[in-house]
Parts: C-alpha cells; structure tokens; sequence
C-alpha cells in the first residue's frame, strides 16, 4: 500500500536524483585563520534556531575548524552576546 | 619570559554607567595594566549593550575590548582583580596566536569583520526579506588579493545563495539573513 501511494507523488521541480555537490571546508577554501569568537553575526552562520551548534554533516566544516568554531560559540556565549538557549534566533 | 599578546572583554555592570564612573574604572584598569608592563595595542568600548541573556538580573552591560601585550604571570593577579571587583559582571581573557594578532590587524584595517551590530541578537525575523539580494559584481571581487576572506561561494547543496562576506556587501547587515543557512535545507 505505501508502495502505491509514494507512486503517486509528483513534485513541481524534479527532485535531483544522482546528482550530488561536495561539501567543502569553508575555512580552508578562503583561507580564514582565525575565527572571532565577538563577532556574532559570523557564528549565527553556524547555529540552529535553538543556539545550538550545527553538526559537520551539515556544514561540511573540517575537524579543525569546527572544533574552533565549537570553541569561539561557546565564548561567545560567555560574553552575553549569542543566547545559551533561545527561540527563533534566526 | 617574553610577553604575549592578549585579548581581554570586560563586562561593566550598567550602574556604572548610569552613575559615570565608567570612565574611572576603564582608566583604573588601563593604569594598572600600563604599570605592569603591559603595551594596550587596542582599546574599543563598545558601550552599553544588551546582553543575549540576563547577568545577574541586569539586561545590559558595557563592554571593553582590550588588546594587549603583558607578561603572563601578570595574567593571574589582574583576573583576581577582576573577581574582587563588583562592578565587572564577566571578563575573558583570550591569548592570541600569530593568527589572531593578524586577524586585529586586518579588523583595524577594516578589512574584515564588520561593524558590530548595535542591537541585541534576539530575533531577526523583522529584517528577513525586506531587501532584495544584491549580488555583488565581478569587478569587485579581482581587486581583492586571494588571502583575503572575502569570496563569493556557491554550493547548491549547502548554500541557498552565494556566501558573501560583509566587506563586499554596503548592506551587509541587511542580507546577512540571506546568506549560508543550512536550515532551509530542512
């Protein structure tokens, strides 16, 4: 039955089957050093709506720079400028 | 032992503010550092500001910014300093690698980061897509050298519309919602 009824779907814009785009470390593709744990705005980039911290698979960020990312949200916090736990952050 | 360089962010509480000692206890610090050897590379107040989250039953504070050059035994006894004091709500102490004297540098330069915002990060659902996306044009991207940050990205997979970062873009703050957000995917 539920083999029938996905039959039946039909999407607007084809769905892309097979076609698949790398994820790439942002911060080794521009060549960034240092990340600014007082710029808020930058590490928004990285959080979910709740203010929690969104995993590699998602960001495609390499270890290294996840780990300082990890690091500077969570300085950030400290300081009062990105919540601990929110609503609607974004 | 060789001095190293350090980034300090001191959270005033907002009475000093109200009653104008600010000044005082910024200059108190700026003494004691200067007498201990330290070198203030960077002073940036930022002012009374609202805090992401309440300190203390205080929903502002005033921040300052220092960068400095000191001795690290001096680390310890000016964090002492720091706790005994009242009218400092929070502090953090980051010592900086040669990459992050570089990232000053380059922020002071005002070639990256950005102009910190001025109100609070609590909701940005009023400034979503009240302005058009600018791309921004190809010329202004060759005069920039390869090192800098700044780059236009795309990636159909994880990014809705090309990263940009703020330099590039005159209305950065405005389109910033924009940019890289994975949760769309979902």
């Amino acid at each position: 039955m539920a083999m029938e009824t996905n039959r039946e779907v039909r999407f607007l814009t084809a769905p892309k089957i097979g076609v698949k785009t790398k994820k790439y470390c942002r911060f080794k593709k521009l060549n960034i050093k240092h990340i600014d744990y007082k710029d808020a705005d930058f590490l928004l980039k990285f959080l979910n709506e709740q203010g929690k911290i969104l995993p590699r698979r998602l960001t495609g960020n390499s270890l290294k720079f996840q780990r300082r990312i990890a690091q500077a949200v969570k300085r950030a916090r400290y300081v009062a400028l990105i919540p601990y736990v929110t609503d609607l952050l974004k | 032992m060789s001095k190293q360089n350090y980034e300090l962010v001191l959270i005033f509480t907002p009475a000093t503010v109200q009653d104008g000692t600010l000044e005082q206890v910024i200059s108190h610090y700026k003494n004691w550092l200067t007498t201990h050897g330290a070198e203030i590379i960077e002073e940036d107040l930022w002012g009374l500001r609202q805090l992401a989250y309440p300190i203390g039953k205080n929903t502002t504070g005033a921040y300052l910014i220092l960068e400095f050059t000191i001795d690290p035994t001096q680390i310890r006894p000016m964090e002492v300093q720091f706790r005994r004091d009242e009218r400092v709500m929070r502090f953090i102490t980051v010592k900086l690698d040669k990459y992050g004297v570089e990232y000053n540098e380059r922020r002071r330069a005002g070639l990256v980061g950005k102009n910190r915002r001025t109100s609070p990060i609590v909701s940005r659902a009023e400034t979503v897509g009240k302005e058009p996306y600018v791309k921004p044009t190809k010329p202004a991207l060759a005069t920039t050298d390869s090192t800098d940050i700044v780059a236009t990205v795309e990636d159909a997979d994880l990014l809705t519309l090309p990263e940009t970062l703020e330099d590039e873009l005159p209305i950065a703050d405005a389109t910033s919602d924009l940019l890289f957000n994975p949760e769309n995917e979902n």
